[in-house]
């Protein structure tokens, strides 16, 4: 790449970089993958600048090698994930603070156990907020496999965490 | 259940991440490594698919050579031949390789019909002559062949060879490989249009001349083959030049 496209890229990477990070991580559940599988997709963009001309296009690109990878990788045998049946324990102590983090280690330990398509689904949609279309894009699969996948996700979820987090209980 | 709600705990479970461990060097680095990589693995694809294409040409241009050849060498021993090895490689027989000088067999290579005039001889009975390729008599001529085996009972049966001599243009000639008791030779004809010079041919050759119809030379020569000091049939050799040279 010429000098004006790394300027361009080292424009893009600033400004996108924390949000790939914690769309990975919520996807993988760690920091350390979640860094590994970020850069993945950022290297994966490097290679390809020039030939992405649609730099509308770049979220779309990253989105789709950072849900690749991590699917892939979920799938080599020695790096498969295995569900467990005990939520990890919630931290103790009391107030609000204690409250958020125990909850946000409960979605993200929750978020573990659904399978990573599912997973994927559900973090393109409630953590980049994209709709059934653009998450269809991502993935690459039609509008109707999103919805079933955000349903069963979801109910993967809701299974997963129980009664730990009050939001995720089906509206009666 | 509400997606917006649903939305911000998924933003606050991802918050509070600690720093990157990568920055954009790190990935310019990746991507450079990853291109490098990328670029060496298609130069070893195509250098081994230049291997394959050219080891397969080589294997059909060679494969069917290979076993004309031991074809070849077969045939030319005969139906059963013993030289023709297990793995098809044709050996050369030891009198093949290096024909006797003194006396052996002429070599088995030389066909066994005599060709024609102006026929190409494709045998290989590896004679010198005189200034490399002859002139005028590179080629066994049918008719001096069978008056020579005529009038020389001890070449008959044998295959002729064209003469030993560098003859001048138009001349005709042949020539056996004779081994009269332990002196073997080659013995020569040449006959040469009407003023034409005699052939010239190797020293220690013993040539006699003798005037055929209608102007023309018949010359016999007779050469001591390598090894050999005497001259084979020298005391015949005028009276043969004559009886030749009344047959023409």
């Amino acid at each position: 790449m010429d000098q004006r496209d790394e300027q361009e890229f080292a424009e893009y990477f600033a400004a996108r970089r924390e949000a790939v990070r914690r769309t990975a991580f919520l996807l993988c559940g760690d920091w350390h993958r979640a860094d590994d599988f970020a850069q993945t997709a950022f290297v994966a963009l490097h290679r390809r600048w020039r030939k992405v001309r649609d730099k509308g296009a770049l979220d779309a690109y990253v989105r789709r090698s950072l849900v690749r990878a991590v699917i892939d990788e979920s799938r080599r045998p020695w790096r498969r994930e295995r569900f467990v049946d005990q939520v990890p324990e919630r931290p103790s102590g009391d107030g609000e603070v204690a409250d958020s983090v125990a909850t946000r280690e409960a979605l993200v330990a929750g978020l573990k156990r659904v399978p990573p398509r599912q997973r994927a689904v559900l973090v393109l949609r409630f953590l980049e907020g994209l709709d059934v279309a653009a998450a269809a894009g991502a993935l690459g699969c039609s509008e109707g496999t999103v919805k079933s996948q955000t349903s069963r996700g979801l109910e993967a979820l809701r299974a997963a965490l129980g009664d730990t987090i009050d939001d995720l209980r089906p509206a009666s | 259940m509400d997606e917006q709600r649903l939305a911000e705990l998924f933003r606050d479970a991802a918050r509070d991440a600690p720093p990157a461990s990568f920055d954009v060097t790190g990935v310019r680095s990746a991507s450079a490594r990853a291109t490098a990589r990328r670029r060496s693995q298609v130069a070893l694809g195509s250098a081994f698919a230049v291997v394959l294409v050219l080891g397969g040409i080589v294997a059909t241009s060679v494969s069917p050579r290979s076993t004309s050849d031991t074809t070849a060498a077969g045939s030319a021993e005969g139906a059963s031949s013993p030289n023709v090895s297990t793995f098809g490689v044709p050996e050369l027989a030891p009198n093949e390789a290096s024909p006797d000088r003194n006396g052996g067999l002429p070599p088995k290579s030389i066909p066994e019909d005599t060709p024609t005039q102006g026929g190409e001889l494709s045998g290989s009975a590896d004679r010198s002559t005189v200034g490399g390729a002859p002139e005028g008599c590179a080629e066994v001529d049918r008719e001096l062949a069978v008056a020579l085996a005529d009038e020389l009972p001890v070449a008959r049966g044998l295959i002729p060879a064209p003469a030993a001599a560098s003859c001048p243009p138009g001349s005709r000639g042949a020539s056996y490989l004779l081994r009269d008791g332990g002196v073997t030779g080659t013995v020569s004809v040449v006959l040469t249009p009407p003023g034409e010079l005699p052939p010239s041919f190797d020293e220690g050759t013993r040539s006699e001349t003798a005037s055929a119809s209608g102007g023309r030379e018949l010359h016999v020569l007779s050469r001591p083959e390598h090894g050999s000091a005497v001259v084979p049939l020298a005391e015949e050799l005028p009276a043969l030049a004559g009886r030749l040279a009344g047959r023409f």
